[in-house]
């Protein structure tokens, strides 16, 4: 492979030399009168630059950091990016950017890149362990890893042995979760890599994959599927601009920028902005009305909302919508209640009834906002529609949060903000392709397209005798938007959701799904070549490497060191003796540390493919320049990795059967479109998304051969702003810019969205075990989330959302009158408010990037925001004696040793009156490590990482603490 | 016509889009800083204009419990409509382009820092390692293509626009008379980055300057005439003496040759 290590400097020499590249006609001065005589000047730097800019080639990306879908322009000469600036012709940011987007330049270019595949040569690993790297080639490394691969593989029991029907069958498959391969990353691989990754980790056995988005919308996922239908930000960014009113529960203005450019533009026509966090950040600055609540109380803030709208202000509910597009006017047993509203058995009723006691008085006691405040709010946000919930951590990032998240969905639904306009849930997602990655599920529990790979063998059985079928009477019919016939059994549907799936994956995969030969499915041997079973979430994971379990790591794109929570438990995996691990990265990173092997990848400028925004819009990055030295691009590292195990003779489980099968692996990796397109992002973004044959439902359609032949049949690629109808002109869909799921639908649910793409709601539920109640009606009870035989304090008793404190809540009243939910299958350390008096929360800010594995990295965001800290107020800095620039120690249960810390004394960050004594209330970046430019403490190394029991989900964003000084 | 930029900082979310472009369209270094330890001006940084600093984000609080403010405000040089820089520069290595943009020409800066003294915003910044001064040039060459300051086009709410400057002048006083506080249209004869904000400039630690200033303007011409004046005067005195101390010597050692 090439090595254009030469090529690769970014001194100013270098710099000087491109200049030497631009033609003597364009590099000539001008000459000036000056008193000396005509007088020719050299060049300003500002001036070389644009000569440089205009011979430069220009090539359209999409940025790397949130998931805003910004666009960039690269501009390259001689195969070095010499500037990158925003998109003028992107509808987005129109040329604007972040301060995160304007450095990318030094992100490309910089000197601190990994160029070269790294081998440990020190056996011990650890924080303060000299990894004492050499430099390997990429065959070695490829032949290394494969080798552990295979060698861990072959103690995956693949022969299992079970009784059915009374006689002794032999089965071939491998049960996800035991696998001792382990997959972790990346929301910032692009679809067809995160396609890939997940098609080869299958190909293995293992659903031990996960990645970034289990930390962090998990919980959105779980709450809105379980009553939209689709688990994503329902409107899309440019949408804002249709709001009259917004109730902000994140910082837009730090996280998602570009968002706040939308924001803004609705202020400009009049709307409100409504701002709650428990700090003054950048986004308060800019809000018109700004709340300070104590973290861990956002559930009750919106069941308190969901109250004053039902009890006191129900002329604010949109009745028609509520009656034909909700289950509110049902009762638990499916029966339409046409008096819905006053009649005690209907949903809506039950609702009324759960919320009574989340009184505003109430709610101040739990959060800290004031009633009148709350009211003053409720009135704001009910009167000014459509209005607009923008949500992200604050929320997600709970032991409750999926309950938090459904109370917010429920509200929108009574007040009609949902499927227009200018309303919605919007989840505001983090990584630039997170939405793509999490469409992709590497995750441990579904798989392409939120689609459940088989739990057990009875799954399998059936899914045979379904194959088996003719497709015209399968009930339901087609996936995705068909009618359902009322009286289907929950059975069937599960299957139709399902199957489908399978069936292209069977075909796109090479993988074999059923028993053999075929006929007597109840009876026959299951092969399955499909793993089986859920495997281990993140939090789970990194346990199951301490005990044992997990003998090869891979970690691509994610810096687990830093952003998972308790991270000193994840440094530990890490640096267990045994366990193999290899990190993909850019630059040296905290989980790189500890790697086995690194390798060295590449950024967005130096390959192509799609990524999918927060909005849902799936837009085409181009290529822009060669990856530097030794890189090699994520694709290609995917799909070696495959052809090397394979060829050290890793095989699938029917290859390991005594059957015969037509499924042929080999042949249809990395893709079935290899002779038709080789190996490229085209032919992947081709199986994903083919009309028929889609690999992953969500995506299908995306690739239209006979709509874009110009563009191959990739809809991505599509760069046409204009407006396709009146509608398109009024609200900003940009129908032919990219193209967004489902069918190219841009407001989700918006029933009038003209043309339409996937426009209901799509919640499968029912109320009971017989009855299936149809389609577009969004679940306000929720029956995928109840659980009778749950106590009462706890949400899924009722399938309706309620308060719940947090694991360490910091009011032991608080504690026992609303107990905490968290999944006690996974124990942690706890402490009590007696030691921790204080509530930590961390937070994001502007200028860096979640884990700052990379915006730590450039000098001009250091130069910035240069160092760690932790904000108290000036009420608790007196307390304990400390001014701003003073270091404390901050601790909590997890590290009572603690972090050192640098403190920023500000009173943006007040205490919070919390059931009638004040409770302080102490805030810190999370961006920090110990490698970087700038480096220091990171803040997951005290938080907590007990996790919800729907979303699995840690909940990094609340726990307590106790600061002194240093 | 002469190109200006309304900076309105009801919009300014405090991001640094526009620090940072200037920096990557410059190819400045970034300079080494800590946490702002100034309560008033926290999470400033760079905490002020440089050599590799032609432009940053000042970060103010103003305010405290409920009607706490954080304003943010984008300080760079003002393109001045009379430069006192240019009034003062000895050797007319600052210019005031018709297009609006105040530029230097660094081979013709000597050094001498009458702009930095001269400047009333502190604007102009030496640079010891090559003795001549740094700022910001307004993207002369970009506005020289049709194309917006590197700021101006990073911007994402539209806080920063480029306009004409006759438009600027009278957006800002429309806004004057809608009650806002502006910021270069009166000072020192009007400037062509012009501020709208809801909080008072003096609160936000922008310096109070009377329009035109004639003052200082005098102020400009003597140090640069007085100055260049005592370096000549200085000159000749010393050649002078040097003539007259070659004469002594050669009277003393008895006559030319």
């Amino acid at each position: 492979m090439s090595s254009n290590m030469d090529a690769f400097t970014t001194n100013r020499r270098d710099f000087l030399k491109l200049c030497a590249a631009v033609p003597a006609i364009l590099s000539l001065p001008q000459t000036e009168d000056t008193f000396l005589g005509p007088k020719a000047f050299s060049k300003t730097v500002g001036e070389q630059k644009m000569d440089l800019y205009k011979i430069g080639r220009r090539v359209p990306s999409i940025c790397v950091y949130c998931a805003g879908g910004c666009g960039v322009i690269l501009t390259s000469v001689k195969g070095r990016v010499v500037e990158a600036e925003g998109d003028p012709y992107h509808p987005i940011n129109k040329g604007s950017t972040c301060s995160k987007l304007a450095a990318y330049i030094q992100l490309v270019n910089s000197e601190r890149r990994l160029l070269r595949p790294m081998m440990r040569t020190n056996p011990n690993k650890g924080v303060d362990e000299d990894p004492r790297w050499t430099y390997i080639s990429w065959d070695q490394a490829l032949e290394m890893i494969s080798e552990k691969v295979v060698e861990a593989i072959e103690t995956h029991s693949v022969v299992h042995d079970e009784v059915v029907g009374g006689n002794m069958v032999t089965n071939y498959y491998r049960a996800g979760k035991e696998s001792p391969v382990m997959w972790h990353g990346s929301s910032y691989w692009n679809n067809e890599e995160c396609y890939l990754g997940k098609k080869l980790i299958s190909l293995l056995g293992s659903t031990n994959v996960e990645h970034q988005a289990r930390k962090c919308h998990a919980s959105t996922v779980a709450a809105l599927a379980n009553t939209f239908g689709f688990g994503a930000m329902t409107n899309h960014v440019i949408d804002a601009k249709n709001s009259k009113c917004f109730l902000i529960m994140s910082n837009p203005v730090e996280s998602h920028t570009m968002e706040f450019k939308w924001v803004m533009e609705a202020k400009d026509r009049g709307a409100i902005i409504i701002n709650l966090d428990p700090r003054f950040n950048r986004t308060s600055a800019k809000a018109d009305i700004y709340a300070k609540y104590r973290s861990g109380a956002e559930a009750s803030i919106f069941v308190g909302l969901i109250h004053l709208l039902v009890h006191e202000m129900p002329q604010y509910i949109d009745t028609d919508f509520v009656e034909t597009r909700t289950n509110a006017p049902y009762d638990m047993n499916g029966n339409f209640l046409s008096d819905w509203m006053t009649n005690p058995n209907s949903v809506f009723s039950k609702l009324k009834a759960l919320v009574m006691d989340y009184t505003p008085d109430e709610v101040e006691r739990i959060s800290g906002v004031k009633a009148e405040k709350l009211r003053e709010i409720a009135q704001t946000f009910f009167s000014n529609k459509p209005s607009n919930i923008y949500y992200a951590m604050g929320t997600t990032q709970h032991t409750n949060a999926t309950q938090a998240i459904r109370a917010q969905a429920i509200l929108q639904l009574l007040l009609g903000n949902m499927g227009v306009p200018g309303g919605g849930v919007n989840a505001l997602r983090g990584i630039s392709n997170v939405q793509g990655s999490t469409d992709m599920n590497l995750l441990s529990h579904l798989i392409m397209g939120y689609r459940s790979p088989p739990r057990n063998l009875v799954d399998v059985r059936r899914y045979q005798k379904w194959k088996n079928s003719d497709p015209a009477k399968r009930p339901g019919g087609v996936e995705g938007g068909a009618i359902y016939s009322p009286a289907d059994k929950i059975e069937e549907r599960w299957d139709d959701r399902h199957f489908g799936t399978w069936l292209n994956l069977e075909h796109n995969w090479g993988m074999q799904i059923g028993t053999v030969p075929g006929m007597d499915p109840d009876n026959e041997p299951v092969v399955c070549d499909m793993p089986v079973g859920s495997g281990n979430a993140t939090t789970q994971l990194f346990r199951a490497i301490l005990d044992g379990k997990i003998k090869v790591a891979i970690i691509v794109g994610e810096n687990n060191a830093v952003s998972n929570a308790n991270a000193n438990m994840i440094r530990q995996a890490l640096s267990k003796l045994g366990v193999f691990t290899v990190v993909n990265e850019i630059f040296e990173t905290e989980t790189a540390h500890f790697a086995d092997i690194v390798l060295p990848g590449t950024t967005r400028a130096e390959r192509e493919g799609s990524i999918t925004n927060t909005g849902r819009w799936v837009q085409w990055h181009w290529k822009a320049s060669d990856p530097p030295g030794e890189c090699m691009d994520e694709l290609w590292f995917a799909s070696q990795l495959f052809k090397r195990i394979r060829n050290k003779g890793f095989k699938m489980p029917s290859e390991l059967s005594p059957y015969e099968f037509p499924a042929n692996v080999d042949a249809v990796w990395p893709t079935p479109y290899t002779a038709e397109l080789g190996e490229t992002a085209e032919a992947v973004y081709k199986e994903i998304g083919h009309p028929t044959l889609w690999g992953n439902v969500l995506y299908k359609t995306s690739w239209d051969g006979d709509l874009r032949p110009d563009l191959g049949g990739v809809l991505a690629k599509r760069r046409d702003p204009r407006p396709v109808s009146d509608q398109d002109a009024q609200y900003g869909f940009h129908k032919n810019w990219a193209w967004s799921w489902m069918l190219n639908q841009r407001v989700l649910y918006n029933i009038n969205e003209d043309p339409a793409g996937l426009k209901t709601f799509f919640v499968w539920w029912a109320h009971n075990q017989d009855v299936w109640l149809g389609l577009d009606r969004a679940a306000i009870w929720s029956r995928n989330l109840f659980q009778p035989d749950a106590p009462v304090w706890n949400p899924l008793h009722h399938g309706m959302p309620l308060h719940n404190e947090p694991l360490e809540s910091p009011d032991e009243d608080l504690a026992n009158r609303y107990p905490s939910m968290w999944d006690d299958r996974f124990p942690v350390v706890v402490g009590s408010s007696n030691d921790y008096p204080y509530v930590l929360t961390t937070f994001r800010l502007a200028e860096h990037m979640q884990a700052g594995a990379m915006t730590r990295n450039l000098p001009w965001l250091v130069e910035a925001q240069p160092e760690m800290f932790v904000e108290i107020s000036p009420q608790l800095a007196a307390e304990i004696g400390v001014e701003i620039g003073d270091y404390v120690s901050v601790r909590t249960a997890r590290n009572p040793t603690g972090i050192r810390v640098k403190v920023n004394v500000t009173e943006r960050i007040l205490p919070i009156r919390v059931n009638g004594r004040d409770v302080h209330v102490v805030a810190m970046p999370w961006h920090w490590g110990f490698k970087g430019l700038s480096t220091g403490p990171s803040a997951n190394e005290i938080t907590i990482d007990a996790v919800d029991v729907s979303a699995n989900i840690p909940e990094v964003k609340t726990c307590l603490c106790d600061i002194v000084k240093d | 016509m002469a190109k200006a930029v309304l900076v309105d900082l009801r919009r300014c979310i405090g991001c640094r889009a526009c620090q940072v472009a200037c920096k990557r369209w410059n190819d400045r270094e970034a300079t080494e800083t800590v946490l702002n330890s100034d309560p008033t001006l926290e999470w400033t940084n760079p905490p002020d204009l440089s050599p590799q600093t032609y432009t940053y984000v000042k970060f103010v609080k103003t305010g405290s419990g409920e009607s706490l403010k954080w304003s943010f405000a984008k300080i760079q040089c003002n393109h001045c409509i009379s430069p006192h820089c240019v009034n003062a520069c000895p050797t007319t290595a600052l210019k005031k382009t018709e297009n609006g943009p105040v530029i230097y020409r660094k081979e013709l800066c000597i050094g001498c820092g009458y702009c930095i003294n001269a400047c009333p915003f502190g604007v102009p910044k030496f640079d010891e390692e090559n003795s001549v001064i740094e700022k910001c040039t307004f993207c002369s060459e970009r506005l020289k293509e049709g194309l917006e300051p590197a700021c101006v086009q990073a911007c994402p709410t539209d806080t920063l626009v480029l306009m004409e400057l006759d438009e600027a002048q009278r957006k800002a006083t429309e806004a004057e008379a809608r009650g806002l506080h502006t910021y270069g249209l009166h000072e020192v004869g009007g400037t062509s980055w012009i501020y709208i904000s809801e909080v008072p400039f003096s609160e936000l630690g922008f310096p109070r300057h009377s329009s035109a200033g004639p003052a200082n303007q005098q102020l400009d011409i003597l140090t640069k005439f007085v100055g260049t004046g005592i370096f000549v005067g200085g000159a000749i005195l010393a050649i002078t003496k040097l003539y007259s101390q070659r004469r002594e010597e050669v009277a003393q050692s008895g006559g030319g040759d």
